[in-house]
């Protein structure tokens, strides 16, 4: 991929919806990597500590909890971002369902370039507080069907 | 609708609230026409003209009357209420005449109608433009309430002409239940625009218009506001005045009745057009260009020049025919730059000010400054008429005297507008602090009872405020929390012993030490025992510390030991020799104890030690030795630094390390300047910006025009942080330099409007809109240079936070702070990037490439543009020109092509890879 193409794709991830394009070329050229992977590699492993966040060019994905498949992924979305912000081990797997290309970010320099950009770290807060609403509604999502399944009355045979 | 909303330029997002206000508008200039002219005309039938002034008094009066109450119950009621109620008090008191008229044809009930219509006429305004100047912004303000002014009118004249009309169909009585009926859907459109406030204004919505700290006086310290009720008092004076020499002169000139009245009428017709024409035209245009504080000064400038002219007229005999024509001009202009422009003025002054606090000053302005002006100018031109008649020549003084006095509160008025304005946007509004006044008594028990309190913080808090006091009740204090199991209390018990050099506590501490086996307290007491001159005790522990393996302790022990001038050789021999292994341990952490130390040292027979922890191959051992150098001051290590600058990250606190020794360094990085890279100057640059000699002024002036972009801003904005006076010379360089770079802005702006709107041109033209922002940038940082830096940072801050209430009130203050010519250049510049967001580039299918989008795309292929987002800009240039494929650039392309450029190739194969 050459920069240009990078620096577009980079403009439709959600994390990068503040930053001024001067910044996201320097990511595109100083901090993306291309990786490829081929059907049934696993990128991420659950309990690792890496710093690393994946954007996709092509391809899909599934995510794994131990062996429940949270969700599959597709061109353009992201993941890895919270583990790599918090420096915790990961959180669940992601594994390759066809063959694809991801962008993988290093995080330890977008934190060097956050210190002299305002917008770069505004759009990773932003991301990182919609994902944790996202998450309290799964969690409350769950806890609702979990209390209307005990609420439901068991039928007589 | 679309037509007003173009012609107004009202925004797709303030649309319906704009259109509610135009309603409200329209609807008050109806009952304003007709309850005037309907109680006038009773009134006129049944007393004489005589009794007018009897009138203005008893209206102004009754006015400040129902301020009084209102003012009596705006602390229980909320603010829409008491707007609404307002409106609805109107519709009943007005309803009660018609039902008054119904029955019994008092003629007293006539005088009272038309000291209420009066009233009201000017009761109804105070809710409206209260509610407007609530819900619209400083910036929408100077925008629309011209044209609001103007629907106003639109409305009077309508009403006034169809007025006839209904006279022919409905009894003169019964219309006073029609002008109910009308007060009555502008109580109901005031509730609909009320909803705006609720929806925008969440956190003032259910307040009442009470000041900050409940003080009625309040109002006192702030010169703004009370500035602002003076203008407008003397406003109404020259009203007055000039109102009744021109009806004296009016009546001499036309004796007939007839002529008189046609005069009159003729003359109503054409104040009126120019009062429309004039707010709905020039008095946006003035706000917005020259600011509100110039504009309201065109109103008595304007009277001071025409009293000047008819006062020459009315002495020189061949022009006394002029006098009374020009007494009528001086009424148009008068009535025409008041209604338009000075009224609204008053408003936009107050909206820098919280809402709250917005809406209680204007309530005060309406219900007290304007009928108490009403009531003394109406009791001292009785006065003077009585006693020396209307003269012209000393009604003209008066007027000059009032607007001279005018245009000078206005102009000082100024300063505390710049003031507000900035206070405004850095979010400081003016909110006095209650003054707790505790009795000494109340102090102590308090100070107790936090000595008591299970929270360190506390306890602290009051052993700090009895350390200020004297020994003895420290002493006191200490005995009290002397148990406190807390660490953070006990540290600090430590340091106010050591500071206060309480030794009755020594056996306390040793006691402490014995039962306690905490370490980390132990080294903390050593310190202060040490201070107490315990050198046996405290050395006897020192020996096991030195040598301990925690590396905080031994930290502490070794900096204790190398630190006292007391203690014996022995001691200080051992902890030397640690240090010394230290300093050769392969352990980087181990490695950066050490320099740590010697920074808290600071004993030159440490430097040369220092020195190789500075040359250490691990970053971090470095790093902490540069700490330890500056701290320690080690100049000789000075140079050294200044050759690695762009290997460290400094950091604010660093940076005031450096200040301690800005003479040394001052040369040094100046010299290095010169043969520096690209890296290292950005480094010395961002250094020299907290570092301020005379020295380093000049160096920053001379190379503040040379070289990349990047190192010109980074120079600039050293300049910026610093406070010393500039050289006239570059002072004038600078002014060059804003006007430039808003040309540069303007040249982009066209660009912008010439690229078409598409998918594909919206990264080009992002790039286009980032590159206004840079130039904006040194802009800014230029006319903080040439300004006040603190209002250009708040500005700035401003303008980056994107907070678009704010954008309206740092405009204005651009406009208070540059010259004439820079805000020529900078307004629309301003202008422009508070609407960028709003410009909604639509996805059109075809794009017709027009001869100016193909000069955009031409301009904007310089590779090795030295302005940043150059290159992003080629890039993005030429990903239009496949997309769209233009082919009227080969030449162009060829010489990119024999650029060595890898990413300007890789992009132009790709490209091409694409389109094939």
């Amino acid at each position: 991929m050459i920069l240009l193409e990078k620096l577009l794709l980079l403009k439709t991830v959600p994390i990068f919806d503040y930053t001024p394009n001067e910044i996201l070329m320097k990511i595109s050229d100083k901090l993306c990597q291309e990786v490829l992977f081929h059907k049934d590699d696993c990128i991420i492993e659950k309990g690792k500590t890496d710093m690393d966040i994946y954007i996709i060019v092509y391809g899909k994905l599934e995510v794994y909890d131990e062996y429940h498949l949270i969700k599959t992924l597709e061109k353009r979305d992201f993941f890895g971002e919270l583990s790599a912000f918090s420096q915790q081990p990961r959180t669940a797997s992601v594994k390759a369902s066809t063959e694809c290309k991801l962008l993988k970010i290093n995080t330890s320099g977008l934190y060097d370039l956050m210190e002299f950009n305002v917008g770069l770290a505004k759009g990773i807060i932003r991301a990182l507080a919609l994902k944790s609403i996202e998450m309290t509604q799964q969690i409350h999502n769950i806890h609702f069907n979990q209390k209307n399944n005990l609420k439901k009355p068991k039928r007589s045979q | 609708m679309k037509l007003l909303s173009r012609f107004v330029k009202i925004k797709e997002e303030e649309k319906s609230k704009v259109m509610n206000v135009f309603y409200f508008s329209f609807l008050i200039g109806v009952f304003q026409s007709f309850i005037y002219a309907i109680s006038m005309a009773l009134f006129l039938t049944t007393f004489s003209s005589s009794l007018l002034p009897n009138i203005y008094i008893f209206s102004a009066m009754t006015i400040l009357v129902i301020g009084l109450i209102i003012t009596s119950i705006e602390s229980h009621i909320k603010y829409q209420s008491l707007m609404i109620g307002i409106l609805y008090l109107i519709t009943l008191v007005t309803l009660s005449f018609w039902t008054g008229l119904l029955f019994k044809h008092f003629n007293w009930i006539y005088f009272c109608l038309l000291v209420w219509g009066i009233t009201s006429y000017d009761l109804c305004l105070n809710p409206f433009w209260s509610i407007s100047n609530r819900i619209f912004s400083l910036e929408q303000g100077k925008r629309l309430f011209g044209p609001i002014g103007t629907i106003q009118s639109i409305g009077g004249m309508c009403s006034g002409l169809i007025l006839p009309v209904f006279l022919k169909f409905i009894d003169i009585h019964n219309m006073v239940l029609v002008t109910a009926i009308v007060a009555f859907f502008i109580s109901i459109y005031a509730k609909k625009v009320i909803m705006d406030i609720k929806l925008h204004d969440d956190t003032d919505a259910d307040e009442n218009i009470e000041t900050p700290n409940n003080s009625k006086m309040s109002i006192i310290k702030i010169p703004l506001a009370w500035k602002t009720c003076v203008v407008s008092m003397l406003g109404i004076s020259s009203l007055y005045i000039i109102d009744m020499l021109f009806n004296t002169l009016a009546e001499q000139h036309y004796p007939d009745q007839n002529q008189l009245a046609s005069f009159l009428g003729l003359f109503l017709g054409v104040n009126n057009l120019c009062n429309i024409i004039f707010s709905s035209t020039l008095c946006s245009k003035l706000y917005t260009r020259y600011g509100i504080i110039n504009s309201t000064l065109l109103l008595p400038v304007t009277m001071i020049m025409v009293s000047i002219i008819l006062c020459m007229t009315n002495i020189t005999p061949w022009a006394a025919g002029l006098v009374f024509w020009l007494v009528g001009f001086l009424k148009i202009c008068e009535e025409t730059l008041r209604g338009s422009l000075a009224e609204l003025s008053y408003l936009l002054l107050l909206n820098p000010l919280i809402p709250k606090l917005r809406a209680f000053v204007l309530t005060k302005l309406d219900l007290f400054a304007t009928p108490i002006a009403t009531l003394v100018i109406s009791f001292l031109l009785i006065f003077i008429s009585n006693y020396f008649g209307v003269s012209t020549i000393l009604f003209i003084f008066m007027a000059f005297c009032v607007y001279l006095v005018y245009t000078i509160v206005l102009i000082s008025l100024r300063k505390n507008y710049s003031e507000t304005l900035n206070n405004s946007i850095a979010k400081q509004h003016y909110s006095p602090l209650p003054t707790l006044n505790f009795s000494p008594n109340d102090v102590n028990l308090i100070l107790n009872r936090y000595l008591e309190s299970e929270h360190p913080q506390e306890v602290v808090y009051a052993l700090q405020l009895y350390k200020n006091q004297n020994k003895a009740t420290l002493a006191t204090a200490i005995k009290k929390v002397l148990n406190n199991p807390n660490k953070i209390v006990q540290t600090y018990i430590l340091t106010c012993i050591k500071d206060i050099k309480l030794k009755s506590f020594i056996p306390n501490i040793i006691k402490k030490i014995k039962q306690n086996g905490d370490k980390e307290y132990l080294v903390e007491a050593l310190e202060c025992l040490e201070q107490l001159q315990q050198y046996d005790f405290v050395e006897n522990q020192l020996i096991d510390l030195i040598n301990h393996d925690d590396l905080y302790l031994k930290q502490k022990a070794i900096t204790l030991s190398l630190k006292s001038k007391n203690l014996t050789k022995k001691i200080k021999v051992l902890a030397q020799e640690n240090l010394n292994k230290m300093v050769m341990d392969p352990t980087p952490l181990v490695k950066k104890t050490a320099a740590s130390i010697i920074g808290e040292v600071q004993s030159k027979e440490h430097f040369a030690l220092l020195r190789t922890l500075y040359h250490d191959s691990n970053k971090s051992v470095s790093i902490q030795a540069l700490h330890a150098a500056l701290y320690s001051k080690f100049e000789e290590l000075y140079p050294e630094i200044v050759n690695n600058i762009s290997s460290f990250s400094i950091t604010l606190d660093e940076l005031s390390l450096f200040n301690h020794a800005k003479d040394i360094f001052a040369p040094l990085l100046i010299n290095k300047y010169k043969f520096a890279s690209s890296k290292e100057k950005n480094c010395i640059l961002s250094l020299l910006s907290h570092l301020e000699t005379t020295s380093i002024n000049l160096f920053l002036e001379k190379i503040a025009f040379k070289g990349l972009f990047t190192h010109q801003l980074l120079a600039l904005t050293a300049l910026f942080n610093h406070e010393a006076p500039l050289t006239i010379q570059f002072k004038l360089s600078i002014e060059k330099l804003i006007l430039d770079d808003l040309n540069k802005i303007k040249l982009i702006i066209d660009e912008i409007k010439n690229v078409p709107a598409h998918e594909d041109t919206k990264l080009f033209v992002e790039i286009l809109n980032e590159r206004i922002l840079f130039y904006l940038n040194r802009v800014l940082i230029c006319l903080g240079i040439l300004y006040d830096k603190n209002s250009i940072n708040k500005v700035i801050h401003v303008l980056k936070s994107g907070n678009k209430e704010d954008f309206g009130n740092a405009f204005e203050l651009i406009i208070l702070i540059c010259n004439n010519k820079i805000q020529k250049y900078l307004l629309p510049v301003l202008d422009y990037i508070y609407n960028t967001d709003e410009i909604t580039r639509a996805n059109k299918t075809n794009v017709e490439i027009t001869k100016e989008f193909i000069e955009v795309i031409q301009t904007n292929l310089n590779f090795t543009s030295s302005v940043p987002v150059g290159k992003l800009g080629c890039l993005s240039a030429l990903y239009v020109i496949k997309k769209f494929k233009m082919d009227n650039f080969a030449n162009q392309l060829n010489q990119l092509n024999q650029k060595k450029s890898k990413t300007l190739k890789e992009t132009l194969r790709w490209l091409e890879e694409k389109d094939e």
